[in-house]
């Protein structure tokens, strides 16, 4: 793994099942919307030792119509939402601040998660990505920092501790102590006024 | 039977995962990903045979 530039993290890696489902949903996506893959799938990124069912993304609250075209591409491209009935579900689904899950036909391991990007603290993760390069293709995810803060402070289950133990020992001398100290502050404000 | 020691076994994975970092720092990309290739292909085609 080397960092070609602040926000660029190029990952040599062999293709998993889970990477090229990834990667070909985000390539549509991407065509739509401005989006940030967060949670487990970054750990597992870089290297973390475990597979996960699902992959969670933010994107950037998009108009209806765009939304419409978005997910019917999708489901001409093999890809089913399991929890809404139509677009117009579906869309309501996100201005509720819900996740819609989509997944191959048939096929519902592994799934995306896609959500509006809803707080400030979630935009901030969308504006602030970094862009993966791999051979087989490149994505965006939130920043390691970010992504170590939420999950050593707010997630705080045994498998979250692991994952942001994972990346802070992999990354090790590329890792910026002082932004995750940061976002701890913000995340711990954030969670103490609601 | 003793009763599982919770905390034991979460300081021992919590090794693992250190050890294992440490591993995909100082090894190619190419190495440690296609152990993980095989956790992560055997893992999602086995849950898909169960649904």
């Amino acid at each position: 793994m080397e960092f070609l530039d602040e926000k660029t993290l190029k990952i040599d890696r062999v293709e998993t099942i889970l990477d090229k489902f990834v990667v070909e949903f985000t390539k549509m996506l991407e065509k739509y919307a401005k989006y940030t893959i967060i949670s487990g799938y970054v750990a597992i990124l870089l290297g973390r030792s475990r597979a996960t069912e699902d992959v969670d993304i933010f994107i950037e609250k998009i108009e209806k119509e765009k939304f419409f075209i978005l997910f019917d591409n999708l489901r001409k491209n093999g890809y089913n939402c399991f929890n809404a009935q139509g677009p117009d579900d579906a869309f309501n689904h996100l201005l509720d601040n819900l996740a819609l899950r989509f997944s191959r036909k048939n096929k519902p391991i592994p799934n995306i998660e896609i959500k509006f990007a809803k707080t400030d603290f979630d935009k901030e993760t969308l504006e602030n990505r970094i862009k993966i390069v791999m051979p087989f293709g490149n994505i965006f995810t939130s920043e390691i920092e970010r992504q170590i803060a939420f999950k050593r402070f707010v997630l705080k289950s045994d498998k979250d501790l692991e994952d942001a133990e994972h990346m802070e020992k992999a990354l090790k001398g590329n890792i910026n102590n002082k932004k995750i100290e940061n976002y701890r502050k913000i995340l711990e404000n954030y969670y103490a006024s609601i | 039977m003793p009763a599982f020691d919770f905390e034991k076994n979460r300081k021992e994975r919590m090794e693992f995962v250190r050890k294992w970092a440490e591993y995909v720092r100082t090894h190619p990309d190419k190495e440690w990903s296609s152990q993980q290739k095989d956790l992560i292909d055997s893992q999602l085609k086995n849950a898909n045979k169960k649904l």
